[in-house]
């Protein structure tokens, strides 16, 4: 027998005839929630006690903490690598049209601020993401 | 496969446990849309997805999921670095079974990147939440084909 409840009311979620439900939170759900309290700068012992308190054991605590700290620092490093490259490429395309115009007595050149503006902002961004991540012990 | 007119039980999608980032509208509309999305998928493929009936055992296949995140996303990220950052993300995750175990899980998760100036954080936080729904629907039609 199933106690679900009819559209319109508060949802059940889960077939009882399955056992007892899952933990409060799911593998996926703690890895979640963690992410978005680590980039949120909750500090990670809060969250380790948080977990503890949830009946998760240590060593499955800090594993996912890992996952989540390389997730999280991948993608930091991708801001932060993509964004220097944009500026590189920005400013190197900027000073070599500087240059090409004044060895040849032209007067245009491109000044190509969109990437180093833009390029920048993601690296700043990056650095930011990056200090979330926290150094697990 | 064909799976017309076999009966299949779908649970309301749970929020126990879900991470909702902060959102300023409603977030309720977007989970029915994510079943909204998932029972129009299975219906065409010929199954007949219905609501659990309180007292009454489940018919065919029993279908339940649970939300993990639901997160609008951030407007201005998405105007900043359109496709890099800010992305709207509804992803959930469940059980497929009969009336007595389950056996088999799936994963889904939708995204929505990229919108005219950032676009509006709740219709691509739904347009996501539907994407998840198909998504679903695929992989648990993957696994009825493999079972």
């Amino acid at each position: 027998m199933n106690t679900g409840q009819p559209p319109g009311h508060p949802p059940t979620g889960y077939p009882p005839n399955y056992g007892p439900p899952p933990q409060i939170r799911s593998r996926l759900q703690w890895r979640a929630y963690l992410r978005s309290r680590l980039d949120a700068g909750q500090p990670l012992p809060q969250l380790l006690y948080e977990m503890a308190a949830s009946g998760i054991g240590q060593s499955d605590s800090y594993a996912l903490v890992a996952e989540v700290c390389v997730a999280m620092r991948k993608r930091a490093l991708g801001f932060l690598i993509g964004g220097a490259i944009a500026v590189v490429v920005g400013l190197a395309v900027t000073f070599m049209t500087l240059q090409m115009a004044q060895s040849g007595g032209g007067r245009n050149y491109i000044v190509w601020w969109g990437p180093v503006v833009f390029g920048a902002m993601a690296a700043l961004y990056g650095l930011r993401l990056l200090s979330c991540v926290p150094r697990v012990p | 496969m064909d799976y017309r007119g076999q009966l299949c039980t779908l649970y309301p999608v749970s929020w126990q446990g879900a991470v909702v980032l902060p959102t300023k509208f409603d977030v309720r509309p977007v989970a029915d849309r994510y079943q909204g999305a998932l029972a129009a998928e299975l219906a065409k493929w010929g199954l007949d997805p219905g609501m659990p009936v309180p007292g009454m055992p489940d018919q065919g296949i029993v279908i339940s999921a649970q939300i993990v995140r639901a997160d609008p996303g951030s407007r201005l990220m998405r105007w900043l670095f359109s496709m890099f950052a800010g992305a709207a993300a509804f992803e959930v995750e469940g059980q497929v079974g009969d009336a007595a175990a389950p056996f088999g899980q799936f994963h889904a998760e939708g995204k929505r990147r990229w919108a005219y100036a950032g676009g509006n954080s709740e219709a691509l936080l739904t347009d996501a939440a539907g994407q998840a729904g198909q998504q679903a629907a695929t992989q648990i039609l993957a696994i009825l084909a493999a079972r």
